[in-house]
């Protein structure tokens, strides 16, 4: 064991008679002061110590205060020692009691204490040599906490502040995109646009990436939530599409199947054999495609489909399965577009056979084929007619179009172009900046406002070849989604 | 009261008037005669009773402090041997008294008897008892009845005998030096705390190792002991107590005295843990008088004017031993009273320096 002694040689201390005495006492109050300051700042300072390396941790990691304002607690050892020197003149003994233990040590049998009460006479000379006691102090734990701790303060002040920080351990929160993610899937899977398998997959993608979101690199979360998000999208994009086709296919078959019921009288056998034979044709791929559409129908009228000869109650019964089928197919184009999936912005109002279309009188229909029916077959007569091209009157104006029809044809506006018209349309994109801020990665942290270094300019923006801008001392990571809509807009011609 | 006079002259030292903080302390040639006196009586007892000489130290330090001794051991160690010897080389007057049940007070302090002059007159005499002598050995005290018992303690403790309204001092010095069986206690009447708080001392007395046995058996014949050389005269005597009043107690050994005592109470602060388990009263205040008288006398013994720590822990043990009063637990555990004081000794620091519990002053 460590022990510390003031006196590591007992040599005598000669004294003159009287003085001699309080000489010797006070040389060995001298010395036990000395140990008591040293042993109090020892245990002063490692505390001090331990509570300054917790302070500058504190304080790196909360408010990244620089490691020099830290340094500042030094100054508070040098306090320990003005403490250490108060608290050990407390400690001391008094006089008397010195000179009692001295007299113990030198086994003076009393004298010594006497001298300090009464004049010893002639047993001055008894007391000639006085020899002090050594102090032994224990010190081993003392020196070792002392060096513990000013390590631990060495430590606080040079960990690096990722350390410090607790960034690395820090995970990103996408827990909101991946709740829209999420309710999309369901939205997909319970108009079964998605498979109940298909969405499992992708709710199962979407729980992984939750769980593995970390902070150190947020752009590669992000970019894996922006991929996820467009499989969704995509899927939901080829249902929007699918869902267009087959209202188109169904609003043909309405629109001639209404053309029949009002006109069946205008055409002649051929024509209405003609008529009939697209219109089968028409609903058995309507059917293939539409489950719910079969089911509308008696097996009656699915025969007499077959067979091409359905009477005017058949297809009365026939329109009205077509339009109840539109109106399912046109609640889900809503649904799609209302979750903002629906990307292309389809608007099922614009599609053809959409809410618009079913104002549509078809009892022109009829008399359109007849007129027609010399120059195209029935399908596209059809065909032409719902694109708005067919004189509906016979007479008058076109009701509909931009390209076809007289000049005093009413002007029908229709929705603005869709997405395979145009090479880039506008598109209001989710806040980047604060975002962006939020989840980026932190690399550093200062307690001032970062340096410009003018020779050392940043690249702004994202295009190859930008030139160089000013220097800024804020700069963000542009996420992909950003990156992808800012390439789409240079890229168009 | 013999003095035989033939090489020791010894001078009582003057009386200082001066205040006591003034005083000076014995100086050696005032110390000196005192010391050989005491040290060719310690030799005449360890001459003449073989193999005690720590209890000769500690019999002659209770009489240098003018108190009474009680000795307990059993029959046939010497007790009765050292009383009479110590008796007869102070050349003091000494009687034995063996207690026994039916002893009465008047057995021992003296009755009056009706007596007859030749005028035909009858007055009421006063016939002393045995108590009226410079020693008196009180063999196996603990057989006397309470009542005789508190005759004797009475005395002692005031060094007068009251009878009939009349006060008579008994001579000085006066000493009771009183034997006690610790075995073969059927009959007795053991003495109760408050009486034995009246002993200075209480010696235990021990058998003797075999070479003191053979030493006696040797040279011994029947065992009868030598006679002392010499015989300290009275005022000889009478300096040796007052060279022994002038022993200086310096403050710290009071102080020292006064803590050692404290603590044998078990609410002292400074009480052990050993005290506060097992000790159910402490040493009364006459303890602390006593063991200064006795730690100056035993300073005397050691040939110095002053008094230190070390007199006042030999004389710690006798002076307490017999004074604290063991709980039921002490006694089923084993624990005597020499013991619990050995163990306060050496944990209570006489300084009193309290020092951190890391930092030692080696001793």
């Amino acid at each position: 064991m460590k022990t510390t002694s003031l006196s590591p040689n007992i040599e005598p201390t000669t004294n003159s008679a009287g003085t001699g005495h309080d000489e010797s006492i006070r040389l060995f109050l001298r010395k036990l002061t000395m140990l008591l300051t040293l042993k109090n700042w020892l245990m002063m300072a490692t505390l001090w110590c331990f509570g300054w390396g917790i302070v500058a941790l504190s304080l790196r990691a909360t408010v990244a205060t620089p490691r020099k304002a830290l340094l500042f607690g030094i100054v508070g050892i040098l306090v320990a020692a003005v403490v250490a020197v108060w608290r050990a003149s407390k400690q001391l003994p008094s006089h008397a009691a010195v000179r009692s233990l001295l007299d113990r040590q030198n086994e003076s049998g009393g004298l010594l204490m006497t001298a300090g009460e009464q004049p010893l006479g002639d047993w001055e000379d008894k007391l000639s040599a006085i020899q002090l006691p050594r102090l032994r102090w224990r010190s081993a734990r003392a020196w070792g906490l002392m060096a513990l701790s000013v390590s631990f303060v060495a430590i606080c002040l040079l960990l690096p502040i990722k350390y410090v920080s607790g960034i690395a351990g820090r995970s990103l929160n996408v827990g909101k995109e991946a709740e829209n993610i999420a309710a999309q899937i369901e939205m997909l899977k319970e108009s079964q646009i998605v498979t109940e398998a298909k969405a499992e997959e992708l709710n199962d993608k979407l729980d992984q990436l939750v769980a593995e979101a970390a902070g150190e690199d947020p752009a590669k979360t992000w970019e894996a939530l922006d991929h996820l998000a467009n499989s969704v999208e995509k899927a939901a994009q080829d249902a929007v599409a699918d869902a267009a086709g087959k209202q188109e296919q169904l609003d043909k078959a309405e629109a001639l199947a209404e053309g029949l019921m009002a006109g069946s009288d205008q055409m002649d056998a051929q024509l209405m054999t003609e008529a009939m034979q697209t219109l089968s044709t028409m609903m058995q791929g309507a059917m293939a495609n539409n489950e719910a559409l079969a089911s509308q129908l008696s097996p009656e009228t699915q025969e007499a489909i077959k067979n091409g000869s359905l009477n005017s109650e058949q297809l009365k019964e026939v329109a009205n399965a077509l339009s109840q089928s539109k109106q399912k197919l046109n609640q889900q184009l809503s649904k799609l577009n209302q979750s903002g999936m629906n990307r292309g912005n389809i608007n099922p109002n614009s599609l053809k056979g959409g809410a618009s279309a079913n104002k549509r009188d078809n009892s022109g229909l009829s008399k359109f084929l007849k007129d027609n029916a010399q120059k195209m077959s029935v399908a596209d007569a059809v065909g032409q007619w719902c694109d708005g091209n067919g004189d509906k009157s016979g007479n008058g104006p076109g009701r509909g179009g931009v390209s076809r029809g007289r000049g005093d044809a009413a002007m029908t506006w229709t929705e603005g172009s869709d997405e395979k018209n145009a090479k880039f349309q506008e598109k209001a994109l989710p806040p980047g900046s604060v975002a962006g801020l939020q989840d980026s990665q932190l690399v550093g942290l200062s307690a001032s406002a970062p340096e410009v270094q003018k020779g050392n300019l940043s690249a702004h923006g994202v295009l190859n070849n930008a030139a160089k801008g000013g220097g800024s001392a804020y700069t963000q990571t542009v996420l992909p989604k950003h990156k992808n809509t800012v390439q789409k807009y240079f890229d168009r011609k | 009261m013999i003095g035989d006079g033939r090489s020791f002259l010894f001078r009582p030292p003057t009386t200082d008037h001066r205040p006591p903080t003034m005083q000076t302390i014995l100086q050696p040639e005032e110390i000196n005669p005192a010391i050989e006196l005491a040290n060719r009586i310690l030799t005449q007892l360890d001459r003449i009773l073989l193999g005690r000489a720590d209890l000769h130290r500690l019999v002659l330090t209770g009489i240098l402090s003018r108190g009474h001794i009680l000795l307990e051991g059993l029959p046939g160690v010497g007790k009765t041997a050292l009383v009479k010897t110590l008796g007869d080389l102070l050349g003091l007057q000494f009687k034995r008294v063996q207690f026994t049940p039916d002893l009465m007070p008047s057995d021992i302090l003296g009755s009056h008897i009706l007596q007859g002059d030749g005028d035909g007159r009858r007055s009421m005499e006063f016939h002393a008892g045995p108590v009226f002598t410079n020693l008196l050995l009180a063999d196996e005290i603990n057989r006397a009845s309470p009542k005789t018992q508190s005759a004797l303690l009475e005395a002692m403790q005031e060094r007068s005998v009251t009878l009939l309204g009349v006060t008579r001092q008994l001579p000085d010095p006066f000493f009771v030096l009183a034997s006690q069986n610790p075995i073969e206690l059927e009959g007795t009447y053991p003495l109760p705390e408050a009486q034995l708080d009246r002993f200075l001392f209480k010696l235990n007395v021990g058998g003797s190792d075999v070479d003191t046995l053979d030493q006696i058996i040797s040279t011994r014949r029947r065992g009868e002991a030598p006679q002392p050389e010499f015989v300290v005269s009275a005022d000889e005597l009478r300096g040796l107590f007052a060279v022994m009043d002038r022993v200086y107690l310096p403050k710290p050994v009071s102080r020292y005295v006064s803590r050692l005592v404290a603590a044998t109470h078990a609410d002292s602060p400074e009480a052990t843990d050993e005290v506060k388990t097992y000790v159910s009263y402490g040493a009364s205040p006459r303890a602390a008088i006593a063991m200064a008288e006795a730690a100056r006398a035993f300073a005397l013994l050691a040939g110095r004017p002053t008094v230190g720590f070390e007199d006042v822990k030999a004389v710690a043990a006798p002076a307490l031993n017999h004074r604290l009063v063991l709980n039921y637990k002490a006694k089923f555990d084993g624990v005597d009273a020499h013991g619990l004081i050995a163990r306060l000794l050496s944990q209570l620091d006489e300084t009193g320096i309290k020092l951190p519990r890391d930092v030692e002053i080696e001793k």
